[in-house]
């Protein structure tokens, strides 16, 4: 789903100050790509996920998204993985996953094994969230984010949590997922390696309030295996990325 | 299998405590010869327990009754109290910390007050109840409601779900681990809210029983009194505990 940014601008009040997070964003996400964005911590990647969301409403600009720049959040449209797994305790991972069928009344319950299997979780349905590793329970979060097809996938830092073999087997993972479904994702992230190695564009963040300071297209070839990683070329996108943030 | 054998070892323990204090009990009552008008032995209080069966029964039932309605009713007021708090910001300004204040006020001082508005009948004893059991669960249900991350309110909106669906998968459930624990709480309030009542004006219950034995110097019978209210109360908090076991199977919060 293509998305268009113009303009943005979010501005937090604390009492008589006002900071400002974002500032002038102008982004256009073509139909099916993967754009991470990267910048120092703190300087507003998870305001700018959450305008694009419709959770934040901008101070000033637009996002529209598939050409709908209404203010109400379009059903079906989007999904969101956060940091955290953000699972509901008492609900098993089978249930944690049908939780947006029940919320928009959608009765999938075959895309709910589908799903599962797709993230790796088969055999682990009737598990709750307290019994599942980090990796497993950021899996089944995946696997909710993808019940009701979205069109677009915001992801905020979903693997920031877990240890390097995990992430990098969730990343490989994750682009077998989209070539799949073939959804658009926006990924933040503050790992580099881990931008790269996803993405067809990286946007490149300035301090608060967040500015594009640039935007490197990534022409690697797909399908990237972790291999990839070690290629001189890769290292050079890398430390290209590297130099140009703050 | 291991489960079930530790927990009979958790009971094994607690009722050698109380076959050792009642051992001491006697053994002091013997050498001392302390009359049972001042201090019944253990067995003396066991006799009055099986010679007034029948009034003892009826007059637990009588306060059980009160204790578990009053208990009903103060809890349910005090859950609905809650979700208006979380849905009017303004209401729980304005009142909430009252609730907080009140929380730890011996309301007990009003029975006397309860007496002479209602009568010395059931009801009176009842709104006692409710009135103790009220507070706590209010409090912590509050809680419940509003202890949760940001991201699990953006997590359900972000799926479009309305403020109903947010309340009944993330406020609701989200509640119960802070909820029973007052409940369990409120129970014991509840009849000590009950009995308290029953001493200050009442022609039943186990309150009653006890005022009256004490007219007559029937201390045995005092302690019978004492007794049988003391089971029935630990009985409503363990059926308390027991449906917390089975809703909060996902959290242990003791
Ligand atoms: N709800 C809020 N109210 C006020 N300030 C906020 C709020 N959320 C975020 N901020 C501020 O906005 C800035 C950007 O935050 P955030 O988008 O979370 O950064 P990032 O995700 O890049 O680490 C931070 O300085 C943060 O303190
Ligand atoms: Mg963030």
């Amino acid at each position: 789903m293509m998305i268009e940014i113009k303009n943005l601008r979010k501005e937090w009040k604390k009492g008589d100050v006002t900071l400002a997070a974002i500032d002038d964003i102008n982004l256009t996400i073509k139909k099916g790509e993967i754009v991470t964005i990267i910048g120092p911590s703190g300087c507003g990647k998870t305001t700018l996920l959450k305008l694009i969301a419709r959770l934040l409403t901008p101070t000033s600009g637009s996002v529209s998204i598939g050409g709908d720049s209404n203010k109400r959040r379009s059903v079906k449209k989007l999904s969101i993985v956060f940091q955290n797994p953000v699972l509901l305790p008492w609900r098993d991972v089978k249930d944690n996953v049908r939780l947006p069928n029940e919320l928009n009344n959608a009765e999938q319950n075959n895309n709910v094994q589908h799903r599962i299997n797709l993230v790796g979780l088969k055999g682990f349905e009737n598990h709750y969230p307290a019994e599942l590793s980090g990796g497993m329970q950021q899996r089944a979060a995946i696997a909710r984010a993808l019940i009701l097809n979205p069109g677009l996938l915001l992801m905020d830092e979903p693997f920031g949590a877990l240890d390097e073999i995990n992430r990098n087997k969730l990343n490989l993972e994750l682009l077998k997922i989209w070539k799949r479904l073939k959804s658009t994702i926006v990924f933040v992230t503050h790992s580099v390696s881990e931008a790269v190695f996803l993405s067809d564009r990286v946007v490149i963040l300035s301090k608060r309030p967040a500015k594009i300071k640039e935007i490197a297209d990534v022409n690697l070839p797909r399908p990237r295996e972790l291999g990839i990683k070690e290629s001189l070329e890769f290292q050079e996108y890398v430390k290209c990325i590297r130099e140009k943030i703050d | 299998m291991h489960q079930r054998k530790n927990r009979l070892i958790s009971c094994k323990l607690p009722l050698l405590t109380f076959v050792i204090l009642i051992c001491i009990w006697e053994f002091i009552d013997y050498v001392f010869q302390i009359r049972e008008v001042i201090l019944p032995n253990p067995h003396e209080i066991l006799a009055s327990v099986l010679a007034n069966w029948g009034i003892l029964i009826k007059h637990t039932s009588i306060t059980m009754l009160e204790s578990v309605f009053g208990f009903l009713i103060g809890s349910s007021i005090g859950v609905l109290t809650a979700i208006l708090f979380v849905y009017s910001a303004k209401s729980k300004q304005a009142l909430y910390p009252y609730a907080i204040a009140l929380k730890a006020t011996p309301l007990y001082a009003l029975a006397p007050l309860l007496i002479v508005w209602f009568g010395s009948g059931l009801l009176a004893k009842i709104i006692m109840s409710a009135l103790v059991a009220f507070f706590p669960v209010l409090v912590s249900a509050v809680k419940g409601f509003t202890s949760i991350e940001q991201e699990s309110f953006d997590l359900l909106r972000s799926f479009s779900a309305s403020k109903w669906q947010i309340f009944v998968k993330l406020r609701f459930p989200n509640s119960l681990p802070h909820l029973f624990p007052a409940l369990k709480i409120s129970t014991t309030l509840a009849v000590v809210g009950a009995t308290i009542a029953e001493f200050t004006g009442a022609s039943m219950g186990i309150g009653h029983l006890i005022v009256n034995a004490s007219y007559y110097l029937d201390t045995s019978l005092m302690f019978a009194g004492i007794v049988m209210i003391s089971l029935a109360g630990i009985l409503f908090f363990y059926s308390i505990e027991f449906i917390e076991r089975k809703v909060v199977f996902w959290q242990r919060t003791d």
